[in-house]
């Protein structure tokens, strides 16, 4: 290669790479520092850059240690806020506002979920911002339960009804159960630095499929499980298998490496509403608890 | 040995008592209190055993520790009994509608959609044992189906409303609002033709 094209190219390395045009810059400084046939004028020009230089180097190696890594070990209980759907036919409906019975009947519908997770962390050692993502792998159970009396242990299940005839099943639990795996991706920001612990709020957003789901009931009279399936049928309503949820959390940090974490998400809130069989759904609350184990830190290379 | 045939009675006992349809928890009355008319149960067609209407803005309705409705044939006509608690004492009205002569509960499905009209037809309301001079008014069926629990038939249940003006004496009173949801079965279901 030409001399001159070649000393364009180093030139341009260089000067794209500026810890290299530092270091290299310092290193001609050195030597002319050092070099007793250097003038005097021009050696204390050299020192005064070197100095700055010098700075600015020790400076460029504290943005490559600038991301601290976590990998992330959690757990999740979650609480959806369910409305029954309407067509759901029980005597004493659970939705009802206000009921009396003089022999205390009562008919609740319960649904909470949980999650495993783990996430890659990644947080800027000079702000407060991190920033992480992983897999989990999330399950949610819905039921209906109760008792028309005080001494029963079922409530009526409206299945069919026409002009002439209403059939009523003496039900003791009507369950369903999805899992899914998905995707968070969650921004973090610390805003309280404590001598024990750090506190800080999350954003997070969070992708993913439900992969399996079922719907289950149990009869008071076995003699009706031979119309199980069409039972079930009536009570199946459309569900979206894509999950999505948008989400923010408050939490608190402790352990000498903040290792610890805790987080309460007060409102969360679905894409859709339509996840579950017997239910609709927009809005969640959820408890969580992680470990954050530290990876070491980006080098130099 | 005795263990597993004391178990075994026990389950059999067990059955029988799975397959009774005479369901005392269908009895029970499951008054929900109508929002737009406070006092009154709201219209239900559930079989709740609850009744409701307003004499002069004063509700009648039914109770929990007595039976709301009882249905009485005798003589070709049909009394529908409704029993409950009026201005903090008991009270009884009692339609009485002639042309309707069922011999069991399951036949109450031929009242589905009737409206009886007092002026009209050949009807009488009596309330508290006083037969009403009606002006005018109607009783409803607006649902009458059979109940099946598990596959067997339990009851039927009569849901309908009524309304209707009478004198008390010189005085007009009006009876609004009236609406019931009764479960009718073998407790409560009386054919006395031939007794």
């Amino acid at each position: 290669m030409d001399g001159k094209i070649k000393a364009t190219f180093l030139k341009k390395f260089y000067q794209k790479n500026t810890r290299y045009l530092i270091y290299n810059y310092i290193s001609e400084n050195i030597t002319k520092i050092l070099n007793p046939y250097y003038g005097m004028r021009k050696r204390i020009l050299s020192l005064m850059t070197f100095l700055l230089l010098s700075g600015l180097f020790v400076e460029a190696q504290d943005v490559a240690n600038l991301w601290k890594n976590n990998f992330i070990l959690e757990s999740e209980m979650i609480y959806p806020r369910v409305t029954l759907y309407d067509d759901i036919a029980i005597r004493q409906n659970p939705m009802s506002d206000s009921w009396s019975s003089h022999d205390d009947g009562s008919v609740s519908l319960s649904s909470m979920g949980a999650m495993l997770g783990t996430r890659w962390k990644f947080s800027n050692t000079t702000s407060n911002f991190s920033f992480s993502f992983g897999v989990r792998f999330r399950v949610f159970f819905n039921e209906i339960t109760g008792k028309s009396t005080r001494n029963a242990d079922y409530y009526y299940l409206r299945y069919y009804s026409n002009n002439d005839v209403t059939k009523f099943a003496r039900t003791k639990l009507i369950d369903e159960g999805l899992w899914l795996l998905s995707i968070p991706v969650e921004m973090h920001y610390v805003f309280w630095k404590h001598e024990f612990f750090d506190v800080f709020t999350t954003l997070g957003f969070e992708g993913g499929y439900i992969m399996n789901r079922y719907l289950d009931i149990t009869f008071r009279d076995q003699s009706m499980d031979i119309y199980k399936n069409e039972v079930t049928l009536l009570l199946k309503h459309p569900t979206n298998s894509l999950f999505g949820s948008a989400y923010g959390t408050m939490g608190i940090q402790i352990g000498n490496s903040r290792n610890i974490v805790f987080e309460l998400c007060p409102v969360g809130l679905f894409f859709s509403s339509k996840y579950f069989y017997l239910s609709t759904s927009s809005q969640y609350s959820s408890v969580r608890f992680s470990i954050h184990l530290p990876i070491s830190k980006t080098q130099q290379p | 040995m005795k263990t597993k045939i004391f178990a075994i009675v026990l389950f059999i006992i067990g059955l029988v008592s799975c397959s009774e349809t005479d369901d005392y928890n269908l009895t029970t009355s499951i008054f929900i209190e109508d929002p737009e008319w406070p006092g009154l149960p709201q219209y239900s067609e559930w079989g709740y055993n609850t009744f409701g209407a307003y004499i002069d803005r004063v509700a009648f309705t039914s109770t929990d520790y007595q039976i709301p409705g009882k249905v009485i044939i005798k003589n070709d006509s049909l009394m529908l009994v409704l029993k409950g608690n009026y201005k903090n004492s008991e009270a009884t009205m009692i339609f009485k509608m002639v042309g309707y002569s069922f011999n069991s509960y399951s036949e109450l499905i031929a009242l589905n959609g009737d409206t009886i009209d007092f002026k009209r037809d050949s009807s009488k309301i009596v309330f508290n044992n006083n037969e009403m001079e009606v002006i005018e008014g109607r009783v409803i069926f607006k649902k009458v189906q059979r109940l099946f629990v598990d596959e067997q038939e339990a009851k039927c249940i009569v849901s309908g409303t009524f309304q209707f003006k009478y004198y008390l004496g010189v005085e007009p009173i009006a009876v609004s609002q009236g609406r019931f949801d009764l479960g009718i079965g073998y407790d409560n279901f009386f054919n006395l033709n031939g007794k």
